[in-house]
């Protein structure tokens, strides 16, 4: 019976059964296999010699091309704003708890005036990331804001215009359309037109919202839900 | 929120200290500096429109590799083993892996398509398959069926167990594993064929 199986079966054995590796897991195995552990390293191996799909797979990291050396100096930046003193600070800061200093990632993505800025859950605090996206706009799958879970920064993009992506107007509605916050002047993070806005969701009683982004005469809307 | 080092990820030695550029570059792009917030957005950008990855949303991807990257950095994910050049690049990589699997659409076969016999030894169009290409078309078959099935035609295939221990195992009657290995087997066979007639699916990039 399956003779075709047979064979396979008793040399791959459970090779045969394996699931694929995470991206990330792929990408390290084919740019810097010394990250992962020889057995997992193995075990990767072996799964891409049965699996085509992440042979593909490997072929296009690979065609992407090879990471730089490590510890080779980068540019540095021709920042001019205030240092933040010793890497450790920056490094406890992206480990650390909810309450972050004001932080410009978004400063440089969105600069924004939050009406009634003390209770605002509009926040410059860098949170979880959270994709909006057209679909859940539909329905299709509410995107879910934690309150256990601190900061989350927004980030959703508009539909392309002939002149470029421009600074939008963002508003937080309730379902029932009840204004919760707003803030005008939202730049572009990038060519394409995404845009990135930080919210805190303790500042938002549980239930469903809309993110309405006015671009011009025209109007977005991205529903979420805070929990 | 605390970092801990992922375990698949745990047999390298200590980071060395990071570079004084790239420190500059991270506060810079973390105090929102607009050149090293463009420069991250460029490695972003480089890896993003490769032609390798064949994917048209290359700003939807890039929304993505950015909110992975900040979802990274907020996670202590970088600890200076690499330049921050080919951390951003390497989150921004598989980031777009993510997305080519998304995108890939595998057919499976529906559940009640079952019963087909297998065909005669001679007329199998498979049997000229080299070792190689017979455990991919394999592996090919085993992940589009049910994971009990998948899980029981290899061990049957590669053990070739008694159906009497096979039940006591499962706490099933004999005739229940019979009939079992009968519905995965038929399954199995079928989509074989259907494989066999799209080799690009499971033969690799060596063979096309």
């Amino acid at each position: 019976m399956m003779e075709w199986l047979r064979d396979a079966a008793r040399e791959h054995g459970e090779a045969l059964l394996a699931e694929h590796p995470s991206a990330e897991e792929l990408v390290r195995w084919v740019e810097a296999p010394g990250e992962l552990t020889e057995s997992r390293a193995a075990e990767i191996r072996a799964h891409v010699a049965l699996c085509a799909e992440c042979e593909e797979d490997v072929a296009r990291v690979r065609a992407v091309g090879a990471p730089d050396p490590v510890g080779q100096p980068e540019p540095a930046s021709a920042r001019g704003t205030t240092s933040l003193g010793t890497w450790s600070r920056v490094r406890d800061w992206l480990r650390g708890p909810g309450l972050v200093p004001a932080f410009a990632i978004v400063a440089a993505i969105a600069w924004f005036a939050a009406p009634r800025e003390s209770e605002s859950p509009i926040v410059r605090e860098i949170g979880r990331a959270v994709v909006l996206r057209p679909d859940v706009e539909r329905g299709a799958a509410p995107t879910v804001l934690r309150r256990d879970e601190g900061p989350a920064t927004l980030t959703f993009a508009l539909p392309p215009t002939s002149s470029g992506p421009a600074k939008c107007a963002v508003e937080i509605r309730r379902a029932d359309g009840t204004l919760m916050a707003a803030t005008s002047d939202v730049a572009p993070f990038d060519e394409f037109g995404t845009y990135v806005i930080s919210v805190e969701p303790t500042a938002l009683p549980a239930g469903d919202y809309v993110l309405v982004a006015r671009e011009g005469e025209d109007v977005f809307r991205f529903a979420f839900r805070v929990e | 929120m605390t970092s801990t080092r992922d375990p698949r990820f745990e047999s390298v030695p200590p980071a060395p200290p990071l570079t004084e550029g790239d420190r500059e570059l991270l506060e810079g792009f973390l105090h929102g500096d607009r050149r090293a917030t463009e420069q991250v957005r460029d490695w972003i950008l480089a890896v993003v429109r490769h032609r390798a990855w064949r994917l048209d949303r290359t700003d939807d991807l890039a929304q993505d590799a950015a909110a992975e990257l900040i979802r990274a950095f907020r996670a202590g994910r970088f600890e200076g083993r690499s330049s921050l050049k080919t951390f951003v690049q390497t989150v921004t990589k598989y980031t777009c892996l993510d997305a080519v699997r998304r995108a890939r659409r595998v057919s499976f076969l529906p559940l009640e398509e079952t019963g087909e016999p297998e065909p005669p030894g001679d007329d199998d169009p498979g049997r000229d398959l080299d070792a190689r290409e017979t455990a991919r078309l394999c592996y090919a078959v085993l992940r589009r069926l049910p994971e009990p099935c998948r899980r029981l035609l290899v061990r049957v295939a590669a053990e070739d167990p008694a159906y009497e221990d096979l039940a006591a195992e499962l706490e099933v009657a004999v005739g229940t594993i019979k009939s079992r290995v009968a519905r995965c087997r038929d399954r199995a066979n079928t989509i074989r064929r259907r494989l066999l007639c799209e080799p690009r699916t499971w033969r690799g990039e060596s063979h096309r």
